[in-house]
């Protein structure tokens, strides 16, 4: 394995669809820790997904994940595990017994398949359950299930495609925490979504994909940071808002400062001169600072932005 | 900068392993075992194997008593051809009777094989593992011959066995060398089988994610088949070659019951004979639906595999 390569590298991919163009000279860079794949439905998301499982040969460009191009290579899918976006479920069957037969065609024996099945379904919480069929889980736990089967066979590369689809607030939280600690483990975790805020807490960087292009790629933060047209918008809370508003004034790069009950909201061109300023005042005289807040820094608003 | 320097977990997982048709076959084979009708009628062929074992039984010692001899007072070779005889009398009775049932195995087994997978979407769970579509249909289409072997082939290859165990001490070798023949016409009767019976449920099975749908057309052609040769017989007394190939479970029975017909040298034995499908015809339908339920399935998987 090339070691100086991302784990997934992606140069100028694309993909038609007979005459309809699923996704357009990509290029992206992903490593380890968590990666948001976003964008609207029909982005192009499912197609760099399939693409990077080698479920999909790439009509121009290529796609190494692990330093091997997947199309074709059934053999690197030891290393991927995939939690694809539709439910499969065997009716009947228990979740661990299921679990290990998948376990199994990654070359474990049965026992050594039983034993990882088991370790993953407890990982997601579905310890409780080993002999429930999967057909009669609720949407939650065959999330959950679904991502157990990504992970028993201990893959470095984890691909989920909407994994918290259909999740109330308790099963999100769950499972977010859950590819919170796969990043945090080293792998190299991509995580699809079209609603924003659900990988806002998630990834680190992202990827947004829009109408088969990348329009964006890094953590939103600098991602934010190149978008001069748009004016960074901050909340500031004070106990004295006049006054924070008049020294923020003198702040570089400020355009407006409109004053509320709880603080301040400004709008400055230059973030980075601004957050220095702010942080030079804040040992000196003047109004205190309680907080600070994004006020446009979300995914929601950078992805925005990026489409207008 | 290294991916490992980023933080990258490396692969410590596995390379190698049993092959991934194996898995599936031994999988398969598991779970169509635990099914209630595979247990009844796994019950009902041994029920007839036995009956027909106590009948040889009962013929083989008729015999002796008959010729007025006591076992040990028998001359050497005396009694090999009548239960030569007896054996080809009572797999011929065994194996017709066993028809039915046989039938109704491979549809209840055979017909769900793949249309369970495609009715649980289990598809792209499997094929995002390291096996390729190959290693699906092989593991899939194996399923029923290995059933039909242990199930259906392997009694009569008991009989065969016990008859040798039953015969005086000086006739054994003789017995044996009398029916050398009889182990390579149940290879047939297995081969036939297995390439008729997997092909056709195998064919029906990929083309339908509805299990009952699948079973009630591999039924109509293993039955429709049966009906039609017999009403061919019905109107002109032989049926005509092809029509007579029509018949699943007469093709799969020639070689099981020729040999007992040709030992009989009377009119309707001739008769009987005459009207047996032509072997080689057999073979190449029971090759010709294997190879063609091998490849719907292997294209079945290869289209979730891999896209062009």
């Amino acid at each position: 394995m090339n070691t100086a390569a991302p784990t997934i590298a992606i140069e100028r991919l694309s993909k038609w669809y007979g005459d309809v163009l699923g996704l357009n000279e990509v290029t992206a860079d992903i490593g380890p820790g968590v990666t948001g794949l976003l964008g609207p439905n029909g982005a192009g998301k499912s197609t760099l997904l399939k693409l990077v499982c080698g479920m999909l040969r790439p009509s121009l460009g290529r796609v190494r994940v692990a330093g091997e191009e997947p199309f074709g290579n059934p053999g690197l899918m030891r290393r991927v595990g995939l939690c694809a976006e539709q439910d499969a479920a065997y009716p009947g069957l228990g979740a661990w017994e299921v679990l290990t037969y998948l376990t199994r065609l990654h070359g474990f024996t049965k026992t050594q398949a039983r034993d990882l099945a088991r370790r993953a379904l407890e990982r997601v919480d579905l310890g409780q359950v080993l002999e429930r069929s999967v057909g009669t889980f609720s949407k939650g736990m065959r999330q959950r299930f679904k991502l157990a089967q990504a992970l028993a066979h201990d893959p470095d590369v984890v691909i989920l495609d909407e994994p918290l689809n259909g999740l109330d607030p308790t099963g999100r939280r769950a499972l977010s925490e859950i590819i919170r600690e796969l990043g945090d483990e080293g792998r190299c975790v991509v995580v699809s979504s079209h609603v924003l805020h659900e990988v806002e807490s998630l990834a680190r960087r992202s990827v947004f994909l829009f109408q088969g292009r990348v329009l964006a790629e890094g953590t939103r933060e600098a991602i934010r940071s190149e978008l001069p047209d748009h004016p960074l918008h901050v909340r500031l809370l004070t106990p004295e808002p006049r006054l924070l508003a008049q020294r923020l004034l003198e702040a570089p790069g400020v355009v407006s400062v409109t004053t509320t009950a709880e603080g301040v909201e400004a709008l400055t061109t230059q973030a980075l001169a601004f957050f220095d300023h702010l942080q030079a005042s804040a040992g000196g005289p003047g109004p205190a600072i309680t907080a600070i807040l994004p006020g446009d820094e979300d995914l929601e608003a950078v992805f925005r932005y990026l489409t207008r | 900068m290294t991916v490992h320097a980023r933080g990258y977990r490396p692969y410590a997982g596995l390379f190698g392993g049993p092959p991934a048709w194996w898995v599936i076959l031994q999988a398969n084979v598991e779970a169509v075992r635990a099914t209630k009708a595979m247990r009844v009628l796994t019950v009902l062929l041994l029920i007839m194997a036995c009956c027909v074992g106590l009948l040889l039984y009962a013929q083989i010692g008729l015999d002796e008593k008959l010729a007025g001899l006591s076992p040990k007072q028998a001359a050497p070779g005396a009694l090999v051809e009548s239960s030569r005889t007896a054996l080809l009398l009572a797999l011929r009775i065994y194996y017709t009777a066993a028809t039915t049932v046989v039938s109704l195995l491979a549809i209840l087994t055979g017909a769900g094989l793949v249309a369970d997978d495609l009715r649980a979407r289990a598809l792209t769970l499997l094929m995002v593992r390291p096996i390729r579509a190959v290693d699906y249909a092989l593991g899939k289409a194996l399923v029923l011959p290995w059933i039909l072997l242990t199930r259906a082939a392997a009694p009569g290859l008991v009989l065969w066995l016990l008859a040798g165990a039953w015969q005086q001490p000086g006739d054994t070798q003789a017995f044996w060398e009398a029916t050398q023949n009889v182990p390579g016409a149940i290879g047939t009767y297995l081969l036939l089988c297995a390439g008729g019976y997997a092909g056709l449920t195998l064919l029906v099975s990929a083309g339908t994610s509805r299990r009952g749908v699948a079973s009630a057309l591999a039924a109509a052609v293993i039955f429709g088949g049966f009906v039609l040769r017999g009403i061919g017989l019905f109107r002109d007394g032989s049926a005509g070659e092809l029509l007579r190939l029509t018949s699943l479970p007469t093709n799969v029975l020639a070689p099981i019951i020729s040999p007992h017909w040709e030992t009989m040298h009377d009119k309707r034995s001739q008769w009987l004979l005459d009207r047996l499908p032509d072997p080689s015809g057999a073979a190449i339908i029971a090759g010709g639906l294997f190879l063609l339920g091998f490849l719907r399935v292997w294209k079945r998987a290869r289209s979730v595999e891999v896209s062009e």
